[in-house]
């Protein structure tokens, strides 16, 4: 695999680049007065770059503060005597009480250059107060875009201070170089801090003060010390440097207007490598705002390349995406689904150019609420088969805006609305980039309330079947007859599965060649209020929903589901053994983070709007015997912002009849144990509110994005930016492992449905190439095997899908990328 | 409601989902649109049992004291009857 680290090329001229560009873009945008004071502008757009201490910072970091900016470059002459001016303001408020408002926020002109390392050592130089006083970086594109639309500045190099408000708007652009400049900055802070602080509205009361992860984070760190599997590496979110701008939006109906309902269950993120120079890109998906291709420029960087590469989606709220190569010419293709206004396939040149196939394909679907879709060859017929999940109609007939449609209020009732039922497709590939509707034919014929599906080989048959969770209801399983039709098997081979199942992933977790079953239940969680001492524990039977809600036989496992293969289609339930019960959890992402030859599982979880904070959760695999904790211990929990900005009311506006303003809502403790009396009412609320809310992932993938030999994490937070992990395991020490890209050729050239088997140091270690990196998407990226101990593999096997059975003879060494092309 | 008799409570939610509880009673029920709900049960004991409910997988009010279901003796809820009917 050759790889590129194009920031080399571009990063040397960075400084000079950037500032011709800002200079070209000067033209388009009105310059700020030299010296000018007074409140202002538009307030400032939401911007995520990284700190001196490599940590994402954002203009959410400075809510309620006001803040003195300034555009340096640490080797500048001209930005040192600017630093230092700043450094005399700083200094000045320190100490002062009627000054504790106040931050200093240096953004570097240069971030090629000036990383958190460099601009670390300069803060210390110049005696930063790092509590106080951040100096940022990002890429020169995200700095460009926000110099000039944001802050709206022809010329930044030329010094000057910007003092923005708590509001968040421009209220003073000052020559730093003027010799009345300190004293005309403090007077425009003197301004700004006699503005009225924000009204904030916290949901739930005690939002701010999560007083239990500390306690989680001490018992975890304690477990630790006896965790056998490796768990000294860090991975640390690197989003605000990444070039990485998404930001997921919210539908209104999980914010002012609350309605419980299924938008809530996010949306994708998916990798593959769409113009084949080596790297991994990455795929976002949204509801209210735009989807997102983002191009690998290696090094960590990355560009937005959606309008250019031809995916995006326009005004459509959309779930999954999935990417596979669906005519076998060697790229990746990506399939998006989409509430209501049809699903999309988009086809690639090979470069990274992608054409709307969709009506050629015949793939579009019928309007329904689809979600989550797979890729698979049911037929061995080397061709990419799909099956498209349509969770059923939450929405009614009503378009609120950019593709989002009014919820129903009972939305999480449908299952017992038969006229709400939407069928799930699947699609056979028939050749020439066409697909046919074999949904009937093929008698999978499934209605259940479904977001997700898992093709895995239950009975080692040689034939692709398919585990579709039900959200609400009983799971599943659909055999692959080998004739072109699926046979239920639901209860015959899983008599109990979770009743609220929202993820699912089939790996070996116990190394025992058989490919088990992970299944993550979100809303059996959501029977009674889910309490921080809970998260662990199944739901109490005597606190889930009433048998006539649950509208089953009642069998259910009362949170996730761990199915361990005994072969012959046999499995034994062992969640509660294994340690896999997690708290409001989507769906696992697999791969083996501490490269041990044991795969381990990060589980995206949580919910925002109007419930407390619950992070996400990784399982470290402890030998195939158990899997163990570790999110804080990895550095993972607790993220350094917990909550966000979630909606804004003008109580004495438009928003004067919501519930927030007129003191409806009194916001309750997560524990939920306040009387009505002890709540208290609440007076209606008057002018600008800012109802902020927990922050929470929904999808991730797990890959090794920087090519540094580890496996990284990215997520898709709902309403929010995304978390781009980046592990230094491979920074701490050697580790072993390999990369393995199958490369099918009477199989799907994606080689999907392949069983890899990796021979090393005296282990078999199974992994079933499925693409399946994370919920609601399908990625394509060669497959990771950790090796442990092991400097080399003595042999990969590969069962191609249909059986044919191909041996790759050592030894190959460890960190090679093991391209298998089938014979 | 009079002591030991067989009583069927039937609730109705016009848009949202909202579970039902008398805890003291061990009921919970669920009602949402075009699904009502029933409480089938017997009271033993004159008393005045809490009723509560909450928006299921919604905004988390507390489980809001809703009403009370008062269990008085026969001849006292007759009286309370004939009361009502003046």
């Amino acid at each position: 695999m050759r790889k590129v680290d194009r920031n080399r090329i571009v990063g040397r001229r960075a400084w000079s680049i950037l500032a011709v560009l800002l200079a070209s873009t000067a033209a388009c945008n009105r310059p700020a007065p030299a010296s000018q004071t007074g409140a202002t502008a538009s307030r400032l757009p939401e911007f995520t770059l990284e700190d001196q201490g490599g940590r994402p910072f954002g203009l959410t970091d400075l809510h309620g503060v006001v803040w003195v900016a300034d555009f340096i470059a640490t080797h500048d002459g001209a930005s040192r005597e600017t630093t230092q001016r700043m450094a005399t303001l700083a200094k000045d408020v320190t100490g002062t009480p009627s000054m504790n408002d106040v931050r200093f926020v240096s953004f570097s002109l240069d971030p090629d250059q000036d990383r958190a390392d460099v601009l670390r050592a300069y803060a210390t130089a110049n005696g930063a107060d790092g509590s106080r006083w951040s100096f940022l970086t990002g890429t020169p594109s995200t700095v460009r875009a926000l110099i000039t639309t944001g802050f709206k500045l022809a010329a930044p190099e030329n010094q000057q201070f910007i003092v923005v408000g708590r509001d968040g708007r421009v209220r003073a652009a000052i020559d730093a170089k003027g010799q009345s400049a300190l004293a005309d900055v403090r007077r425009a802070i003197t301004d700004a801090l006699a503005a009225p602080p924000p009204q904030d509205v916290y949901v739930p009361k005690d939002l701010r003060e999560p007083n239990w992860i500390e306690n989680h984070r001490k018992a975890q760190m304690d477990a630790a010390r006896t965790l056998q599997a490796a768990h000294d590496f860090q991975l640390v979110d690197r989003v605000g440097s990444s070039g990485i701008t998404f930001r997921h939006v919210a539908t209104e109906d999980l914010g002012r207007n609350y309605r419980a309902v299924h938008y809530d269950h996010g949306t994708a993120v998916a990798a593959a490598d769409v113009d084949n120079d080596g790297l991994p890109d990455l795929y976002f998906v949204n509801q209210g705002g735009p989807n997102a291709l983002y191009r690998n420029l290696g090094g960590g960087r990355f560009e937005d390349i959606t309008a250019a590469a031809g995916v995006a989606v326009g005004h459509r709220a959309c779930v999954g995406a999935s990417f596979a190569d669906i005519d076998n010419d060697g790229d990746e293709d990506l399939f998006v689904s989409c509430v209501r206004d049809g699903n999309l396939l988009f086809v690639n040149d090979g470069h990274g150019k992608f054409t709307d196939a969709t009506m050629h394909a015949g793939v579009a679907g019928t309007g329904g609420h689809s979600s989550g879709a797979v890729f698979f060859d049911y037929d061995n017929d080397g061709r990419l088969d799909l099956f498209v999940t349509n969770v059923g109609k939450y929405t009614r007939d009503e378009e609120i805006a950019n593709g989002l449609w009014k919820s129903f209020g009972d939305a999480f009732a449908g299952h017992l609305h038969p006229e709400r039922f939407e069928t799930s497709v699947l699609y056979h590939n028939v050749g020439d980039g066409r697909f046919e509707d074999v949904t009937k034919s093929s008698g999978l014929v499934h209605s259940a309330w479904s977001g997700e599906a898992m093709p895995f080989d239950y009975d080692g048959d040689g034939r692709t079947d398919l585990y579709i969770p039900s959200m609400q209801g009983h799971d599943e399983l659909w055999r692959n007859a080998g004739n072109g039709r699926f046979e239920r098997r639901s209860r015959e081979v899983f008599p109990a599965t979770p009743w609220g199942a929202m993820g699912v992933k089939a790996f070996d977790w116990n190394g025992d060649g058989r490919v088990d079953l992970l299944v993550t239940d979100m809303h059996t969680d959501m029977a009674a209020d889910l309490l921080p001492e809970n998260e662990r524990r199944k739901q109490d039977p005597e606190k889930m929903f009433p048998p006539r809600f649950l509208a089953t036989d009642g069998h259910h496992i009362l949170g996730n589901a761990l199915f361990t293969n005994r072969g012959a289609g046999k499995f034994d339930e062992v969640s509660e053994t294994s340690g896999v019960e997690t708290g409001w959890p989507w769906g696992p992402s697999v791969g083996d983070l501490n490269a041990d030859g044991w795969p381990d599982v990060f589980i995206s979880a949580g919910m925002n709007y109007p419930r407390r904070y619950k992070g996400n959760d990784i399982l470290l695999n402890d030998g195939g015997k158990r899997f163990v904790p570790a999110e804080y211990v990895l550095g993972v929990e607790p993220r350094r912002r917990l909550i966000r900005p979630w909606f804004e009311l003008e109580c004495d506006g438009a928003d004067v009849g919501q519930d927030i303003c007129k003191g409806e809502i009194a916001p309750v403790m997560s524990d939920n144990t306040q009387t009505p009396e002890q709540r208290g009412t609440v007076p209606a609320r008057h002018g600008h509110v800012t109802v902020w809310a927990a922050r929470a992932s929904r999808s991730a993938v797990v890959l090794d994005l920087d090519g540094d030999g580890d496996l990284d994490i990215v997520t898709n937070d709902y309403g929010d930016v995304p978390q781009v992990l980046i592990s230094d395991l491979a920074q701490r020490g050697a580790i072993n492992f390999l990369k393995i890209q199958l490369v099918g050729k009477s199989s799907n050239r994606d080689g999907l449905g392949a069983r890899i088997t990796v021979n090393a140091a005296g282990r078999a270690q199974v992994i079933v190439n499925d693409g399946k990196l994370g919920y609601l998407g399908q990625s394509a990226v060669p497959v990771y095997a950790g090796l442990g101990s092991a400097g080399q593999a003595n042999s990969i096997t590969v069962v191609w899908p249909g059986g044919q059975t191909q041996v790759v003879p050592g030894p190959l060494k460890s960190g090679a990328t093991v391209v298998v092309r089938q014979r | 409601m009079p002591r030991g008799a067989a009583v069927t409570l039937v609730f109705s939610s016009r848009e949202y989902i909202s579970n039902f509880f008398a805890p003291d009673l061990g009921l919970r029920e669920f009602a949402a649109p075009g699904l009502p709900g029933h409480f089938r049960f017997r009271a033993d004991e004159a008393r005045r049992y809490e009723l509560r409910a909450e928006e299921l997988c919604g905004l988390p009010h507390p489980e809001r004291l809703v009403g009370a279901i008062v269990v008085d003796s026969p001849q006292e809820y007759q009286s309370w009857v004939r009361g009502r009917a003046r």
